[in-house]
């Protein structure tokens, strides 16, 4: 047999209530948030890809950049992907080419009302690399 | 053998702990600024914490701690704020309250619940507020997991370039995430208390194969639920 529960439901939905309400009134105030994570619908998004011998891998994968920046329109890129791409790249450049072809792309897809999506990508960096061991 | 909600302390724990370091990584890459010292201090202290069944005070002081960092975090940076960590902590802070106010386990973890279900179906209405029901239209989960599978080698960019491709899937995936956070209001009651719990690792499931976000944060928050 269940035991009746100890907490009185009216007491569990105020709380439920009060966040609820607290959240759409006073937004990114601590305790309370509105978790706005993909909250706004858009048609298009822009991704960092990087190749390695022409097959995507993590960046962190890589190491010994030579290579150049490209000027590619980043102005869909998400600023603080870009900034920590540059700056990884920076931070382990190499004086001698690498053995692996690295190219670094911004994609962006887009979704039409109808139709497939079309995915566009603009090279951002080339050169070589080699991978971590 | 430990009780359930020395399990879901445990859950909650590690999700916070693992939100923390994360969320500092990307924070100093970002050059935001991190209490480090403070960071340093948090993290050990929080096995202290599932252990403080019959010490609610040494929870009190840990989560007085955790909110002081993540108030100065904040403050620094007032634009961003990291849901994963203020989740954990929040449902930490209820069961500390709960417990300090001689609440039994059990009560304590009907608040903690309640608010669990409270954050997922604030994040429905955040995007009902902030899109309408355009939301629910499957663009947005199309760029998305088309952008995911760029990125993306082997078997799962075959599965990510199918959903894409398909503007009914989008739509159904979307239409089941608003579903699956509004229903999360079946967290307030015990009988469906793990339905709810069900439906949301189901969404956070579907998430990780098509958008390879592994927001194993909330995961293990949502699994405490269904303990």
């Amino acid at each position: 047999m269940r035991l009746p529960s100890p907490t009185p439901l009216s007491a569990r939905l105020a709380l439920f209530l009060i966040y609820v309400a607290g959240s759409a009134f006073l937004g990114e105030r601590l305790p309370f948030s509105r978790f706005s994570m993909f909250s706004q619908t858009q048609d298009r998004a822009s991704v960092l890809n990087v190749l390695a011998d022409g097959r995507p891998v993590d960046l962190r994968d890589l190491e010994g950049f030579r290579g150049g920046f490209l000027a590619a329109d980043r102005s869909f890129l998400n600023p603080w992907l870009a900034q920590e791409f540059e700056s990884y790249v920076r931070g382990s450049a190499a004086a001698q080419d690498g053995p692996v072809a690295v190219e670094a792309r911004v994609c962006t897809c887009e979704a039409p009302p109808a139709g497939p999506v079309r995915t566009d990508c603009r090279t951002l960096w080339k050169g070589t690399a080699r991978r971590r061991a | 053998m430990r009780d359930r909600w020395t399990w879901a302390r445990a859950a909650l724990a590690l999700s916070l702990g693992l939100s923390w370091l994360v969320n500092t990584r990307m924070a100093q890459a970002a050059g935001r600024p991190v209490p480090l010292v403070l960071s340093a201090l948090f993290v050990p202290l929080l096995p202290a914490f599932v252990l403080a069944r019959r010490r609610p005070w040494a929870g009190a002081a840990l989560l007085a701690l955790a909110w002081g960092l993540q108030l100065a975090v904040n403050a620094a940076d007032p634009a961003h704020i990291d849901h994963s960590t203020v989740m954990p902590l929040l449902v930490l802070a209820a069961w500390t309250v709960a417990r300090l106010f001689r609440r039994e386990e059990e009560e304590a973890w009907d608040y903690c619940c309640a608010l669990i279900g409270a954050m997922y179906f604030t994040a429905a209405v955040t995007k009902l507020r902030e899109s309408g029901l355009a939301w629910a239209d499957g663009r947005l989960l199309r760029v998305l997991v088309a952008s995911e599978a760029v990125n993306t080698a082997g078997p799962l960019r075959g599965l990510r370039e199918l959903f894409a491709a398909s503007p009914w899937a989008a739509r159904v995936g979307s239409v089941a995430t608003l579903g699956i956070e509004l229903g999360a209001v079946a967290l307030v009651f015990r009988p469906t208390r793990r339905w709810g719990a069900a439906g949301l690792l189901a969404m956070h499931a579907m998430i990780l194969a098509l958008m390879g976000i592994d927001w194993q944060f909330f995961s293990l928050v949502v699994a405490a639920a269904a303990l």
